[in-house]
């Protein structure tokens, strides 16, 4: 019979195992599958990386991409000693102001504050208050003075408004020129009017060629929405405001300044010499368009706070006044910048 | 009986409900530990789904807790109702015990640090809502004002931070959450694919199971359809299973047999009755040929009758009374032999043919016959064939006593031994050797043998029709001591059951 092979014993066992097999297969993958597709994370399962300290970053404006490399470079910084760096108020629900940012460290109970500081008293105060509870301070970029922060770590802006002045110089020659400088109206902000003052010194230094230059400080209410970009726009719109060389001493600005000059059909009667360095600003000096850059070494500002700061925790005192590099990016040294950028976002 | 016991515990039988339900017991477990494996996972998701949103009712709820504790603060500094420090009291234990579980190590996950900060936070406030509730109780309007201004700030920034915490865990939750929804999905569609394929994998394994028990039954189905065609001669059915099907096979295999036996004792019984029938048929054919070699013998023994008849009323006539009573003889001894045709007749008669015989023997050869009856009469009416004893009597006297020298007496004797009649011939005369007797008995007696003188009817032919009607070889026996010594001639007619071998002969 045909069938009688088919259906002896041993068929059947194979038959059987075959079935059992399959069912297993079956649902033991399916099972993993799914195991696989819950991957979702879970706090009470997800290991994480433990610190010894805990420090806080405070800035203005946290959109800023120079504040957020600044950050970066310190938070690598920070790695290697262990420490956690947490960006202040990034992902609230409020926008707090830095002293406010501050107050609320002090609460947290941190080990300590990295803050982009200013003159006002009410941070100076907070300031005093956590060197009080033992929270060591360090102010970034700009200092806040009257404070009894423990040290200041930031660019030599006197010496900033000198290269920006140098620069100014290369482009007037002979010629005469109207300067225009684009500041914060937040006038607790030292550094800029620092920056002025080194540009107008390094001006006035040939006595001879005082009438020549005619400098202006314009300032902009960056605390109002999108206010620098209109301020810098309505320079443009209006024919006689326009400026031979413009100088922003922010990133906005820059950006703007240049984007503006792009619309109006601006370029090569304004040069402009703006500060820090996007990609934007990097392609716009490539393309000349603007005249050139200076750029802060954000890597060695943000591992300077650190070092400050771990110093001061380990030693109990720590020098003044930390200062980092700043460098001058023109359309011959660009090609530099481009590639080392192309890396770093890599 | 206490061996066999044991046997009949390793001969389980399974019936086929019992096989049945194994095998839908077997799919319907591998169905059901299946889809419980499923289902146990399904849940586990859901019950993963429901946990998904957990961290933000945590949140709620310590949200909700502060909001109290702060509450109750501003309800005691305006009314200091112990009711509200109570309830600050125990809103602050409840506060206290739900940071307790948040984290307070520096980690780096930005959810983490701000659970820290929370908690750093919370007990600040803590510190400054109990110092404040101290300042208001000792009447400390000054420091109880600015410390409760210090709580709110601080209030403040705890509710923004619990409150940007519960936003970001909501989103990363409802990541989540659109993740184990899609793989619930899917797994769905895998359960519905597996159990598919499970379902497809048990309707063929129970094909074959059934068609396991099903074979044998279309096996003895073949077998039925062949015996119920008329074909016995097939080969029995194998018997596979020790279910019903095993046990109906059995039968079957039984019963084939039994067909099979049944049929072969009918075909010994209509070889018996066809044998029966044949013997009927020789034993008239004998009969027949008996009287065929008297018509042979006899011209016509109506007219020869007749004549001897006349013969007799002239001889009465006369007053020649021995002729008379001579040929009166012979006319009984051709009358016998026309009118008898029967094939049976009784004892009597036959004796009586005997002694007209014997008388016209005697008249013949003159009184040299001595013929002595020794005979039981109450056998008289025995049935026997007819024309048995005259050829016997013919016979001893042509060969027995025919050529002797002295007196040849012929005895013919009728007694009982034990269960038979016995007709004894016996006379005096050459007697018989045993190679004659053996030939007689086995009928190679040849032609030549038979005197001419005989009326025809032979030994032979007598020996035959005895046997052929008592169905018995033994009926007839011939004995001769020697030489000289006479022969005997012993016909054993059995009384048990003569009566029905007779009746069966006639029947036919």
């Amino acid at each position: 019979m045909k069938s009688k092979n088919l259906l002896s014993n041993k068929t059947m066992v194979w038959v059987l195992v075959i079935f059992l097999m399959i069912i297993i297969v079956l649902t033991g993958t399916s099972i993993v599958y799914l195991k696989n597709s819950l991957n979702v994370k879970q706090y009470d399962t997800v290991e994480y990386k433990p610190y010894n300290k805990h420090y806080a970053f405070i800035v203005d404006d946290k959109t800023d991409t120079f504040w957020d490399a600044v950050y970066k470079s310190a938070k690598a910084e920070g790695e290697k000693y262990n420490i956690f760096l947490e960006q202040s108020g990034k992902n609230l629900a409020v926008n707090y102001t830095k002293a406010q940012l501050l107050e609320i460290a002090i609460q947290s109970k941190v080990d300590g504050v990295i803050i982009e500081g200013d003159d006002s008293k009410s941070l100076s105060d907070l300031i005093n208050t956590a060197v009080q509870k033992q929270i060591p301070v360090i102010t970034i970029l700009s200092d806040c003075t009257t404070s009894e922060r423990q040290s200041f770590v930031g660019v030599n802006s006197y010496n900033m408004g000198q290269v920006y002045g140098e620069q100014v110089l290369k482009i007037a020659k002979e010629k005469e020129m109207d300067i225009l400088v684009l500041m914060n109206s937040n006038t607790n902000n030292t550094i800029h009017n620092i920056i002025y003052a080194g540009i107008r010194d390094t001006l006035m230094k040939d006595s001879t060629k005082e009438d020549q230059y005619h400098l202006t400080a314009l300032a902009i209410n960056n605390k109002s929405t999108f206010g620098t970009e209109e301020t810098v726009r309505d320079i443009f719109m209006n024919e006689n405001s326009i400026p031979d060389i413009m100088i922003c001493l922010d990133e906005v600005s820059t950006t703007s300044a240049y984007q503006a000059a792009v619309d109006y059909n601006k370029v090569g009667e304004v040069d402009i010499i703006g500060c820090y360095t996007s990609d934007t600003i990097l392609t716009a000096i490539d393309r000349e368009v603007i005249n050139s850059t200076i750029s802060i070494d954000y890597n060695e500002l943000g591992k300077y706070c650190i070092d400050t700061l771990n110093e001061y925790n380990n030693t109990g005192h720590v020098s003044e006044y930390v200062s980092a590099n700043i460098n001058l990016i023109t359309s011959e040294n660009v090609g530099e910048y481009l590639i080392y950028d192309e890396e770093t976002t890599k | 009986m206490m061996r066999k016991q044991p046997n009949k515990k390793i001969d389980i039988r399974f019936s086929i409900q019992t096989k049945l339900i194994a095998v839908f017991l077997f799919t319907s477990c591998i169905l059901l530990a299946v889809n419980m494996i499923m289902n146990q996972n399904m849940n586990k998701m859901i019950s993963e789904i429901d946990k998904v949103y957990i961290s933000n009712v945590n949140l709620n709820e310590l949200q909700s807790v502060l909001k109290q504790v702060q509450e109750s603060m501003s309800e005691y500094l305006n009314t200091k109702s112990s009711d509200a420090m109570e309830s600050y009291y125990k809103n602050e234990d409840k506060y206290i015990r739900l940071i307790g579980g948040l984290n307070e190590q520096i980690v780096n996950d930005d959810s983490k640090i701000i659970e820290k900060n929370i908690k750093n936070m919370s007990l600040n406030y803590l510190e400054v809502t109990d110092k404040t509730i101290e300042y208001k109780r000792g009447r400390n309007v000054e420091k109880y004002r600015v410390s409760y201004e210090q709580a709110a700030i601080i209030y403040d920034y705890i509710n923004t931070y619990i409150y940007s915490l519960n936003n970001e865990q909501f989103k990363e939750n409802t990541k989540n959450y659109q993740l184990l929804l899609s793989s619930l999905k899917y797994s769905e569609v895998i359960n519905t694919g597996i159990l598919i394929v499970i379902a497809i994998a048990n309707i063929i394994l129970i094909l074959l199971f059934t068609r396991e028990m099903i074979n044998p039954i279309i096996k003895l189905a073949e077998a039925a359809d062949q015996v119920a065609k008329g074909q016995f001669d097939i080969e029995l059915v194998k018997v596979e299973s020790k279910d019903e099907i095993g046990v109906v096979t059995k039968a079957f295999n039984q019963m084939v047999l039994s067909i099979q036996v049944y049929i072969e004792q009918i075909k010994k019984n209509i070889e018996l009755q066809s044998s029966m029938k044949e013997k009927a048929l020789i034993m008239e054919n004998h009969l027949k040929d008996a009287r065929l070699r008297y018509l042979q013998a006899q011209i016509n023994p109506h007219f020869l009758f007749n004549t001897l008849n006349a013969g007799a009323q002239l001889a009465m006539l006369e007053g020649a009374d021995r002729t008379y009573l001579y040929i009166q003889h012979m006319a009984e001894f051709f009358r016998y032999n026309v009118q008898n045709n029967k094939e049976c007749v009784t004892l009597r008669e036959e004796i009586e043919l005997v002694d007209s015989y014997i008388y016209i023997l005697n008249v013949r050869f003159s009184g040299e016959i001595k013929f002595v009856k020794k005979i039981d009469e109450t056998y008289l009416d025995l049935k026997i064939p007819s024309m048995i004893l005259q050829p016997i009597i013919e016979n001893s006297i042509n060969y027995g006593i025919r050529n002797i020298e002295w007196e040849g007496v012929i005895e013919l004797l009728v007694f009982r031994e034990d269960n038979h009649v016995c007709i004894s011939i016996r006379d005096n005369g050459i007697g018989m050797s045993k190679e004659l007797i053996e030939k007689i008995m086995n009928h190679r007696l040849k032609d030549k043998d038979i005197s001419k003188d005989s009326n025809g009817v032979g030994l032979d032919n007598v020996i035959n029709r005895l046997r052929l009607f008592f169905s018995c070889q033994d009926v007839i026996e011939i004995t001769s001591v020697g030489k000289d010594m006479g022969t005997e001639v012993a016909i054993y007619v059995p009384i048990e059951g003569e009566k029905s071998n007779v009746q069966n002969y006639v029947s036919r």
